[in-house]
């Protein structure tokens, strides 16, 4: 499961949907994704612990995974979510 | 160390994890927004750009907003897109607006979607929310400019309560176009019943003279030649069934008169009211000077009419003030005053005034409400009276305290207005 955490659409949020869309759409069916706008769901930030958009979570098995930003270092964003290097 | 404190102890290096990556974030500009735990619940402090106003403009708007992506991906979406689509907030963010198009409207979505991004574009077209429901809506779609994210912000009118009302109204005006067709057919058809009737009329009173002639011939001709062969009694009895044959002579002849106001009709015309009122004077000469009564009257105006038969109507009403006196001299007056594009006559006499139960009753045939042998006639001068205004578009009624008089009034239509009615006639034909 992987959430992403933006505000609105401000310049960084926007980037960072655009860059997850693209990966989640390279992943295909595999992955599933939520996106939460803090402004309209922020109790849901709370839950997660989120301290500053865009923030991105992944959890499996147990396991946390947290990037922080708009997302577009794509080494980053597949590290944070545990991808081997293409 | 206990494992109470353990976890603890890790529990806190999470939080600093956390913090620690957020601060590192915020002072690289990684982060556009922080939250804060309140005691009104989270609260967003956005680092960039005083976008507030915007933001609540969007979000509490009753339309659904959505920024997408080049290829249509949702890169922002109000609650109310999401209400609209039926699909929880989260899952509308990131996923391609093509999904809750059906498959039919899809070329003309993609249509859309090329036209916004080149110049701007609107378009009516059904939405498939998640349940299946088809919504129409209507969309509109700019680009901010070339080589900008989002490539596209896009409002999405719900368009059911429109598209529910214009059906209503669609039902409404069939029904109406219905009802209206029945009754042209009611009407038509009551008006050929009514012609078949007048017809009727018309014939029976002309067939029913000719016995009726012969019945009247030969009891002249026996009270006139061989009434020395008769006694009293033979004699009174003939006086009755003569009597008897005149009044039916007279009543068939007000039937046919009656009848014939429609079938004998002429069309109207400007007719100077004035000048046929003068002439209904002159015809009742001998009535008025009888009855010692004084008649009066304003400057009339001209109406549009068929001047026979209005020059019958001033006859009937000025022969029923006559008549119908009471103790004094009768004194008639008659004028007329405009009344929405049409002239209100009125006819005030002294008379002996009429009861309000008759006041509609005395305008049907052979209905009289004052009997006797100073109130002679058949009772159809008011019906002739009603039949000719009618005719004319008109409307004919009666004020009265009994014993204070009588006002008759009715309206035709003035000369200025047909005469418009008529030009229009032509151009149309």
């Amino acid at each position: 499961m992987i959430r992403l955490y933006i505000s609105g659409a401000t310049p960084r949020s926007t980037r960072a949907v655009e860059a997850l869309k693209a990966l989640a759409e390279e992943l295909g069916e595999s992955c599933e994704v939520e996106i939460i706008d803090v402004y309209q769901q922020a109790a849901r930030a709370r839950q997660d612990n989120v301290l500053v958009t865009p923030t991105l979570i992944e959890r499996s098995r147990g396991a946390v995974r947290r990037l922080v930003g708009d997302l577009s270092d794509s080494r980053r964003l597949r590290a944070a979510l545990g991808l081997a290097k293409v | 160390m206990s494992d109470a404190l353990r976890r603890e102890l890790y529990r806190l290096r999470e939080r600093l994890a956390v913090a620690e990556q957020a601060l590192r974030a915020i002072r690289e500009g990684e982060a556009d927004a922080v939250l804060a735990a309140g005691p009104g619940g989270c609260r967003v402090f956005t680092l960039e750009g005083a976008e507030h106003p915007y933001r609540v403009f969007l979000e509490q708007m009753q339309e659904g907003a959505a920024a997408l992506d080049s290829q249509g991906a949702i890169l922002y979406a109000n609650q109310r897109l999401a209400a609209l689509l039926e699909t929880p907030l989260e899952k509308v963010i990131g996923r391609s607006l093509e999904n809750w198009v059906p498959a039919e409207t899809r070329p003309e979505f993609r249509q859309w979607l090329d036209r916004a991004l080149r110049e701007g574009a609107r378009a009516e077209l059904d939405l498939a929310a998640a349940s299946g429901r088809r919504v129409p809506v209507g969309l509109s779609g700019r680009s901010p400019g070339a080589g900008v994210v989002p490539a596209l912000c896009v409002v999405v009118t719900d368009l059911s309560e429109s598209r529910q009302r214009e059906d209503q109204l669609r039902r409404q005006t069939e029904l109406l176009a219905r009802a209206r067709a029945e009754l042209e057919r009611q009407t038509s058809e009551l008006a050929r019943s009514n012609a078949e009737l007048e017809q009727f009329a018309s014939v029976l009173a002309h067939d029913l003279r000719e016995p009726l002639r012969a019945v009247l011939n030969y009891a002249r001709l026996l009270s006139d030649r061989c009434a020395d062969s008769l006694d009293d009694r033979a004699r009174r009895y003939l006086g009755r069934v003569l009597g008897g044959a005149e009044r039916l002579d007279r009543m068939i002849e007000g039937l046919l008169e009656f009848s014939r106001v429609t079938t004998r009709g002429r069309p109207p015309a400007p007719a100077d009211a004035e000048t046929v009122f003068v002439q209904a004077c002159a015809d009742l000469r001998e009535l008025i000077e009888s009855a010692g009564a004084s008649v009066t009257h304003e400057p009339l105006p001209t109406v549009m009419a068929d001047e026979t038969q209005l020059l019958r109507l001033f006859e009937n009403l000025l022969a029923n003030a006559i008549k119908f006196r009471g103790a004094h001299p009768p004194r008639v007056h008659v004028w007329a005053e405009p009344r929405d594009g049409f002239w209100r006559f009125g006819v005030r006499d002294n008379g002996i005034g009429v009861e309000p139960r008759d006041q509609e009753r005395i305008f049907a045939p052979f209905q009289r409400a004052h009997h006797g042998p100073q109130y002679p006639g058949e009772g159809l001068g008011l019906a002739v009276a009603r039949r000719i205004v009618e005719r004319h578009g008109g409307q004919i009624w009666v004020e009265s305290r009994p014993g204070h008089g009588s006002t008759f009034f009715f309206t035709l239509p003035g000369a200025g207005q047909s005469a418009y009615e008529q030009a229009r006639g032509a151009r149309a034909g």
